[in-house]
């Protein structure tokens, strides 16, 4: 059931300019909103810019994690987790919780954890240290495997948690 | 379910956009459209797969792309509004030789695409040869010639 055919001049056409201008406008609007998209995507808004990275914890006691707001389902993101160490010791721990291990598949962690073990409602990681010092720098490469926002906690004995939040689109 | 979720969401996304971009971008295809449209195809398949190779998955993506196709098509034929706003209409853009070039300045057809395609398809020579010519929904234009020349 298409709509009659109209005449125009010998032609039978089904030329409808109201509706045309009404189309270009649309498309207009369309171009607007692939414009703002672009732009967007390049300051970071989809992931992988720079209104994405940000960092959450406390630097003064040396216990932070800088990491990406805006992630992707199914690309790789990395957590950048900076620890303190304890005096004298030759080891580090931290702890994630186990919604955030669920909801991503760990890459090779650098440097790499010599012990892993299951612990209140999360996972914790213990790491050897070769040389005594202040700070350490954990290179954690996730692939994210669930869509929507996705809370983790990182815990470290002796440092307040932290708590940061990502946003994994589809 | 996500496989068939991601061949819904692509499968609107890509009727969109190609709608907003307009008919110009895809009827007279230049080498350099056809190469971008592998382009599109490569991202778009991407999108669709995922890491997912299996049949499973390459069933439900086409089952799901080919089932809207029947059901869009349905929908344009028994409802002429839908296929107005999915496919566009025809516009008369030459009436007796003159060309209306507010309408074509719109539809970012130039007079060289008119007359190119009047040579190629009724090899015709000049603007004042032509009686009618119409950008179709596909985005080619007809040439009508007139009938004295």
């Amino acid at each position: 059931m298409t709509s009659p055919i109209h005449r125009i001049g010998d032609l039978e056409i089904n030329q409808d300019l109201s509706v045309q201008e009404r189309m270009w406008k649309i498309q207009r609007v369309g171009w607007a909103i692939m414009l703002v998209v672009v732009f967007l995507g390049l300051i970071g808004l989809f992931g992988h810019g720079p209104i994405s990275w940000t960092s959450a914890g406390n630097k003064a006691q040396g216990f932070w994690v800088e990491y990406e707001r805006f992630v992707r389902n199914q690309s790789q993101s990395t957590l950048l987790i900076h620890l303190p160490t304890m005096k004298g010791s030759d080891r580090v721990s931290f702890w994630l919780n186990d919604t955030f291990v669920a909801g991503v598949e760990i890459q090779h962690m650098t440097p790499a954890p010599r012990a892993t073990a299951e612990m209140d409602h999360g996972v914790l990681y213990e790491i050897d240290l070769v040389d005594k010092q202040e700070q350490v720098l954990i290179i954690l490469p996730l692939i994210h495997q669930r869509s929507g926002w996705l809370a983790g906690e990182l815990r470290s004995p002796g440092a307040v948690p932290v708590k940061f939040t990502q946003f994994v689109y589809p | 379910m996500d496989a068939v979720l991601r061949g819904l969401f692509m499968y609107l996304f890509l009727l969109l956009i190609f709608r907003i971009a307009g008919r110009r971008t895809v009827g007279e295809m230049t080498s350099f459209d056809f190469v971008l449209l592998l382009i599109i195809s490569e991202a778009t398949q991407n999108a669709m797969i995922g890491n997912d190779y299996s049949v499973t998955n390459g069933v439900l993506v086409i089952t799901t792309l080919v089932g809207l196709d029947i059901l869009f098509t349905l929908c344009k034929h028994r409802l002429g509004f839908i296929q107005r706003w999915l496919d566009g209409l025809p516009m008369i853009l030459v009436d007796n030789g003159r060309p209306i070039t507010h309408l074509m300045d719109r539809a970012r057809v130039d007079v060289e695409d008119i007359l190119a395609s009047a040579r190629e398809s009724q090899g015709l020579e000049r603007m004042d040869q032509i009686k009618y010519a119409v950008l179709e929904v596909g985005g080619g234009i007809s040439v009508i010639p007139k009938t004295n020349t």
